[in-house]
């Protein structure tokens, strides 16, 4: 079943053709990653799926239903959060409360009742700041609860921006290029925590420029240029297209 | 009836333009709200008031020095009050130029005294009349000088070697001081000027109301601030040409409509304009990048 | 279990339940036994002042402080809460609690409606909007003299009364406000270490990031603008009541920005930074009054020295979450 359908998607700034008719389906469960050389359109692409921009032209269905009005707060509430290229962390907060703030969605409190600090308000607090440990037990940072975010190392921070979009159960992670400055050692890392998400039925889309990392880990990959795509297909179909090698992956073959 | 209204808007206007740039060029180059700035043109008004009344000097030589000292006022605003918190919030930047503005104000009521002075008459004052509008010398004075402050601030600006360190220092600082920029001094510099602007206003606003005040600043900078934001703070055209539609909107508002609301047109324009186009009449538009 | 051990004994160390309820304890008894020890007319005049810049200082940093934005217009909600209360006590229902509701309440409404601008408007662009506010409201209250008699002001408002029994020594008056002082700090101090707190921090720290988490960010901004401009409403019908007499002067742009000053100077964001703040810079120039003349100069000096050396003011934020502590407790007995 699709998760994901982009119908025609087109973005331009003023006459710019950021992203030009872009279609495809996420199924259910996979892992889909988006390739294409820098200018490529893909964050603006990224950024048209989680509602930050609405696109000029085509239409985005999540599980079915049209979402291409819904403005950015109301898709994440629908089911899909992200993460951001140059990582966007409340960065004078601390670890725990950034996870808090992930699980914003998922809490009911009214403003009255967080003025008044009702029981429910009481109850909820004291769960969610347990759920909080919890996630952040996950991924190892329990210890850095109390932590300022801005302290913790670049992967670390990479984590907690993960577990930060994570912590309100959406149906479809956003990553867009979870490994950027990253070492190799710190990538291996990140590749089989995103494993480990699509293990448990996690649908995950992928922006990245590390070619080791999307042909590693996804069923279905798409590659654009221009902003136009170009292909669609799995790891070994796209490795052996003669467009994206034209376009990609010769070029990058030469800066490495 | 409206055309007089239009001169005498265009008067005030001009006076609007010159105080507002001093603001834009603090908030082009540092990002900063310089709400001291109000008070360097009551400085600018009272220097020149003390060297003719008290000193009893030439009147050019006493607007002279005026200017000079305020230039030298607004570096030094700049360096004691804003330098080490350059990078810090804005609020503590804010806070810091009020206390100044406080510091000006306090001290020259306490040297010159928190009654309305008379300043001297400078020139003699001939009115002219048209058919239906009179224009006094003194409005023409002020809008030829206005005039020549900024098209002299359009070539220091756009042809000179300071205007382009200042223009790479707005830019990008770290940059412009990497390419062998001393951005301390262009930032200095860039205050002096605006003070300057500052001050020529406050001895032309003396000239044409005869009479200034320990207090004149507050409502002229916020009137100014409020042209500079108009028309696009950081901007420097869209600030001239701001302070121009605030005082013709001023002048018009208060015929047009009721004299007493006068003050309150130009922050009811100021709120319309910030919902319609939120960086102001000929701001850039500001897209934030993901 | 020994990690949590770790966290309760950090959080122990640093923020307390037991201090906390231990400070309130403590502040309660200083509230209620100062104005029987110190009965002198000028002190209390000079604390029941000081209340009321405090509702004023704490309300400010729900938008100012906690939510980050410059709000340069936070008299104007005093103003109108002033004018709203005396008006409605004195020409409608003599009735200073409905008074002083209703205050609250038309702030909030105006408190909404200078929130909308938010939506769109950022920054200092948003602050001159929330001067440019205060002047309009100023302006109205100057030009409309009909009905809020002008610059003369409005003279003679009543006393607050209890029961029918009228509160007008300076004693009741200080326990009054005191006591406002008090509920309002409680909940503010609840509002910020909650999901509606959390919000408006993410808001202030990235608001893009803020969305991205389905942050509706637009509706909250505009509530932090209507809670701050309520309790400053409330504020001022304490206040008209309190002087029975306000004019349009004591609502000016300064007015707003002095109180801006006071919880900056404390630092922006904490709840107790902002008391210190208003604390100093309210009682600074009554220390000052001795040196007459210059009190405002060396006001000013002061200013700059203290964002020059301490731009965080006082007492910075510290975002130390007090309820894991108990959350932490509850887990360990079960």
């Amino acid at each position: 079943m699709d998760i994901l359908k982009l119908d025609g998607i087109s973005k331009h700034f003023l006459g710019l053709k950021a992203v030009e008719n872009v279609s495809f389906s996420i199924k259910q469960g996979e892992i889909f990653s988006v390739i294409g050389p820098n200018g490529a359109g893909k964050t603006t692409l990224f950024n048209i799926i989680s509602g930050h921009y609405s696109p000029t032209k085509g239409r985005k269905y999540f599980e079915g239903k049209d979402i291409t009005n819904l403005r950015d707060f109301e898709v994440a509430e629908r089911g899909i959060t992200r993460t951001f290229q140059n990582i966007r962390l409340f960065s004078n907060l601390t670890v725990l409360e950034n996870v808090l703030i992930g699980l914003h969605i998922k809490l009911k409190s009214s403003i009255l009742d967080c003025l008044l600090r009702n029981s429910k308000n009481k109850k909820e607090e004291d769960e969610c700041y347990d759920e909080a440990l919890e996630l952040l037990d996950t991924i190892g940072l329990k210890d850095k609860a109390f932590e300022q975010a801005k302290n913790l190392s670049y992967g670390e921070q990479r984590k907690l921006e993960i577990i930060r979009a994570l912590a309100s159960k959406p149906k479809l992670l956003l990553l867009d290029e979870p490994t950027a400055g990253m070492n190799n050692f710190e990538a291996k890392e990140i590749v089989q925590y995103i494993k480990e998400l699509n293990s448990t039925g996690l649908t995950i889309l992928l922006i990245e420029h590390n070619m080791r990392v999307v042909m590693g880990v996804s069923n279905n990959i798409v590659v654009l240029n221009y902003g136009e795509k170009i292909a669609h297909g799995t790891a070994s179909e796209i490795q052996n297209n003669e467009l994206v090698i034209e376009a990609y992956l010769g070029r990058s073959k030469k800066n490495d | 009836m409206i055309v007089q209204q239009l001169v005498n808007g265009l008067t005030i206007g001009s006076i609007y333009a010159m105080v507002a740039l001093g603001y834009t060029l603090a908030y082009g180059i540092l990002g900063l709200i310089n709400f001291a700035h109000g008070d360097v043109y009551m400085v600018g008004a009272f220097v020149a008031y003390f060297c003719i009344t008290v000193l009893d000097l030439n009147v050019i030589v006493s607007f002279i020095i005026s200017l000079v000292i305020s230039g030298i006022l607004g570096a030094l605003i700049e360096f004691t009050a804003f330098r080490s918190i350059r990078t810090g919030s804005r609020s503590s930047q804010l806070i810091s130029a009020i206390g100044v503005s406080i510091i000006l104000q306090n001290a020259v009521m306490l040297t010159m005294g928190s009654d309305t002075k008379p300043f001297p008459k400078v020139m003699n004052t001939s009115v002219y009349e048209f058919t239906n509008i009179t224009i006094s010398s003194t409005q023409i004075l002020i809008m030829i000088v206005a005039l020549i402050f900024m098209i002299m601030l359009y070539f220091l600006i756009y042809k000179t070697r300071v205007g382009i360190s200042m223009r790479s220092t707005a830019q990008d600082a770290a940059m412009s001081s990497l390419m062998g920029i001393n951005v301390n001094k262009v930032i200095s510099i860039t205050f002096s000027i605006g003070a300057v602007f500052g001050a020529a206003a406050g001895i032309l606003v003396g000239i044409y109301y005869n009479s200034i005040v320990f207090n004149m600043g507050s409502s002229m900078g916020l009137k100014a601030f409020v042209a500079a934001v108009l028309g696009g703070i950081g901007n420097i055209p869209g600030t001239m040409l701001g302070g121009i539609v605030l005082g013709l909107a001023e002048s018009l508002g208060a015929t047009l409509i009721s004299a007493k609301y006068k003050d309150a047109f130009s922050f009811i324009i100021l709120i319309f304009v910030l919902l319609f186009k939120p960086t102001g009449l000929f701001g850039k538009k500001e897209i934030e990048k993901v | 279990m020994d990690r949590i051990k770790n966290i309760k004994q950090m959080s122990n160390k640093i923020f307390s339940r037991l201090n906390n309820n231990m400070i309130f304890a403590l502040s309660l008894f200083v509230i209620i036994i100062f104005p029987i020890i110190f009965d002198n007319s000028y002190i209390l005049h000079i604390l029941i002042l000081l209340g009321v810049y405090v509702v004023l200082g704490t309300s400010l940093n729900v938008v100012a402080g906690v939510m980050g934005e410059l709000d340069l217009g936070h008299a104007a909600f005093f103003g109108i809460g002033a004018y709203i209360s005396s008006l409605f006590v004195m020409n409608v229902f003599d009735n200073f609690w409905i008074g002083m509701i209703l205050a609250g309440f038309i702030s909030l409404i105006f408190g909404l409606l200078l929130g909308i601008p938010s939506l769109r408007i950022r920054g200092d662009y948003l602050a001159i909007v929330t001067l440019g506010f205060n002047e309009i409201i100023r302006y109205v209250l100057l030009n409309m003299q009909s009905v809020t008699n002008g610059p003369m002001g409005i003279k003679g408002i009543p006393s607050p009364t209890i029961f029918g029994y009228v509160l007008n020594t300076k004693q009741q008056m200080f326990y009054l406000i005191w006591v406002l002082v008090i509920i309002i700090v409680v909940v503010m101090n609840r509002m910020t270490n909650s999901r509606f707190g959390r919000t408006l921090v993410a808001i202030r720290e990235d608001q893009i990031a803020a969305t991205s988490l389905g942050i509706n960010t637009g509706k909250y901004e505009i509530w932090a603008f209507a809670i701050t401009a309520a309790f400053a409403g409330i504020a001022g019908s304490f206040f008209a009541h309190y002087m029975n007499f306000i004019n349009p002067n004591n609502f000016t742009t300064n007015e707003s920005i002095l109180i801006l000053c006071m919880i900056t100077v404390g630092g922006r964001g904490s709840m107790i930074g902002s008391f210190i703040g208003v604390t100093i810079l309210f009682l600074l120039p009554e220390l000052l009054r001795p040196i007459a003349d210059y009190r405002m100069l060396i006001y000013g000096i002061m200013l700059v020295v203290m964002m020059v050396f301490k731009p965080r003011g006082f007492w910075p934020e510290k975002r130390i979450p007090s309820r894991i502590t108990k959350s932490a407790e509850s887990k360990e007995a079960s």
